[in-house]
C-alpha cells in the first residue's frame, strides 16, 4: 500500500521533472496563488496538478501531429495557463488558424467565378 | 495569346469579386458601435511593417505590435512559436502565449469598434483576426489595425503585403464580425490599456503570474491597484507576486491591507499566516490560519489547503523550537512526503 503510493510519488515527481516544471521551493507551498483563488470562486476550469499534466501531454500531442517540432513544444505550451489548454485540447484542428489569405482567398474566388462559369452567369474563360 | 486575353479578364474581374466576397456575399454588414461622433483622424505611422510570407500573416502581425510595443522580434522567429505547420496558420492562443513569452501582457480588447479605436487614440496598434471568406468557408486572416480616418470612413492597416492597406470602416467591421471582433493588443507591464476593464485586465496579469512571468504581474497588479484601491484579486495578486520574488514585507503588507479590506477573505488570511511563518512570527501565523480555516467551513479544496498551511506552519515552529514538541521527531520522518504534496499544490 504505502509502496504503490510511494511509487506513485516518484512517478508524478519524475513527470514535473520532464516537463521542466520542477519542484516548488517547500517555502512556497503553502501559498495559494491567485489563478487557483480565482478558479476556486468560479468553480469551474479547475484542474488538480496531474490533470494539467495530462491535458499538456494530450495538446503536445496534438501539436506534434499538426506538423510541430517536437522539441520546440513545450516551450509553446509553457506559456498558456490551464484554461487556455482546456480550450485547445481537442480543437486544434477547427480553431481559426489565420494564415495566407491570399492564396485562399483567389481559391474562393476562383471556385466562385468557376461555379458561375459552369451554370453559365459569367463567360470569362472562353475567348471569342 | 487567347489564354493570356482570359488571364487579363480574369484578373480585371478579381477585385470585384473580392469584394463581393468581403464585403456583401455571405453576411450582412453590421457595426456592432457606430463610430463615436467626433473621433478624431489617427494613423500611428511609426509601426514597423513585415511583409507577410507565405502563410505567415500570424508572425507578421505579432512582429509588427510587438516592435510597436518596443519589442523587436522577426516573423521568422515567431513562425517558430505561433506557426502550425498542419493548420497553414496560427492560432489566436498562441500569439496570445508567444506575446508572454516576450514580456508583454496580450490584452484582448472588448469586441467592439470603439475599444479598438480608443487603443489607436492611445497610441497602440490593434492586431485583429479577419474572416475575408465566408461564414460556411472562411478565409482566417490577421492585419494590424494602425489608423483611421472619419472623414473617409476607412480604417488603415498593415496586412499582408500591403504596407497601407486602407479600407472602408463597413467592410472592415464585416470582415472582422466575421472572427467575433477579436482584437488583441500588447501592453508594456505596468501599463494599462486605453479603455481598461477590470476583470479583463486581471485576468490578463494573472495569467502572466500563473505562466512564470512573475516580475511582468507584479508591475500589472501594481498599476491595477493605483487605479482600482481595493479590488481584492490585485491585492491578492499583489502579495503572490511580492512573495514569490521573496518581497515578504511588501506581501506581508498588502495581505494585511486584503483582509482588513475584507475581512472573510479566507484565502488572504490563509496567504497572510504563510508570509508572517516565513518571517518566524509563528504566533501570528496561527492566528491567521485559524481565522482561515473558521472561513473554509463550506469549501472542501480551500479547507484542505488550509489544513496543509497550518500543518507546515506546527511544522516549522517544531522545528524552530524542537525542545517544546515531543512529537518533532516523527514530523520531520514525514517531512519529505508532505513537502511533496504542497509542491504539488503549490504551483496551482
Amino acid at each position: 500500500m504505502y509502496k504503490l503510493m510511494f511509487k506513485r510519488m516518484i512517478a508524478a515527481w519524475m513527470i514535473l521533472n520532464l516537463l521542466g516544471l520542477g519542484l516548488v521551493p517547500a517555502a512556497q507551498a503553502a501559498l495559494i496563488g491567485t489563478q487557483a483563488s480565482l478558479s476556486m470562486e468560479q468553480r469551474e476550469g479547475r484542474l488538480d496538478r496531474i490533470q494539467s499534466l495530462v491535458l499538456r501531454q494530450e495538446v503536445q500531442r496534438e501539436m506534434v501531429t499538426l506538423g510541430v517540432d517536437p522539441g520546440a513544444v513545450q516551450g509553446r505550451l509553457a506559456a498558456l495557463t490551464d484554461e487556455e489548454l482546456q480550450t485547445l485540447e481537442g480543437q486544434l484542428a477547427s480553431l481559426p488558424a489565420g494564415g495566407d489569405s491570399v492564396l485562399a482567398v483567389i481559391g474562393v474566388v476562383f471556385l466562385v467565378l468557376l461555379i458561375l462559369e459552369l451554370v453559365g452567369v459569367t463567360n470569362i474563360f472562353k475567348k471569342p | 495569346m487567347a489564354r493570356s486575353g482570359a488571364a487579363a479578364s480574369l484578373f480585371g474581374i478579381l477585385p470585384l469579386a473580392l469584394l463581393a466576397l468581403s464585403g456583401c456575399a455571405g453576411r450582412v454588414p453590421v457595426v456592432d458601435t457606430p463610430v463615436p461622433p467626433g473621433t478624431p483622424a489617427v494613423e500611428l505611422v511609426d509601426t514597423p511593417f513585415f511583409p507577410q510570407e507565405a502563410y505567415q500573416c500570424g508572425p507578421a502581425a505579432l512582429a509588427t505590435v510587438l516592435g510597436a510595443a518596443g519589442q523587436g522580434v522577426t516573423p521568422t522567429e515567431l513562425a517558430d512559436k505561433v506557426f502550425l505547420p498542419g493548420r497553414a496558420g496560427s492560432l489566436q492562443l498562441e500569439l496570445v502565449a508567444a506575446t508572454r513569452g516576450y514580456g508583454r501582457v496580450p490584452y484582448p480588447i472588448e469586441p467592439r469598434l470603439d475599444a479598438l479605436l480608443a487603443e489607436l487614440q492611445g497610441g497602440r496598434p490593434v492586431l485583429v483576426l479577419q474572416n475575408l471568406g465566408l461564414d460556411t468557408y472562411p478565409v482566417w486572416h490577421y492585419a494590424v489595425v494602425v489608423g483611421f480616418d472619419p472623414g473617409e470612413e476607412t480604417v488603415i492597416l498593415r496586412s499582408g503585403t500591403q504596407r497601407r492597406e486602407v479600407l472602408p470602416v463597413g467592410r472592415f467591421v464585416a470582415t472582422w464580425q466575421g472572427a467575433e471582433f477579436w482584437g488583441l493588443v500588447t501592453l508594456t507591464p505596468g501599463e494599462l490599456p486605453a479603455r481598461p476593464d477590470r476583470s479583463r485586465y486581471l485576468e490578463a496579469v494573472a495569467a502572466m503570474e500563473e505562466v512564470g512571468q512573475t516580475a511582468a504581474a507584479l508591475a500589472g497588479y501594481r498599476v491595477a491597484l493605483e487605479r482600482w484601491p481595493d479590488d481584492a484579486i490585485a491585492l491578492l495578486g499583489y502579495g503572490n507576486a511580492s512573495y514569490r520574488l521573496g518581497r515578504l514585507d511588501a506581501a506581508r503588507e498588502v495581505y494585511a491591507r486584503l483582509v482588513q479590506r475584507y475581512p472573510r477573505h479566507a484565502v488572504g488570511h490563509n496567504n497572510l499566516a504563510q508570509a508572517l511563518a516565513d518571517q518566524a512570527d509563528y504566533d501570528g501565523a496561527l492566528a491567521a490560519v485559524a481565522t482561515a480555516l473558521s472561513l473554509s467551513d463550506g469549501d472542501p479544496e480551500l479547507r484542505q489547503a488550509v489544513r496543509q498551511t497550518e500543518q507546515e506552519i506546527l511544522q516549522r515552529r517544531a522545528r524552530a523550537h524542537p525542545r517544546h514538541h515531543s512529537s518533532s521527531r516523527r514530523r520531520r520522518a514525514r517531512r519529505s512526503n508532505s513537502a511533496l504534496s504542497c509542491a504539488s499544490r503549490a504551483s496551482e
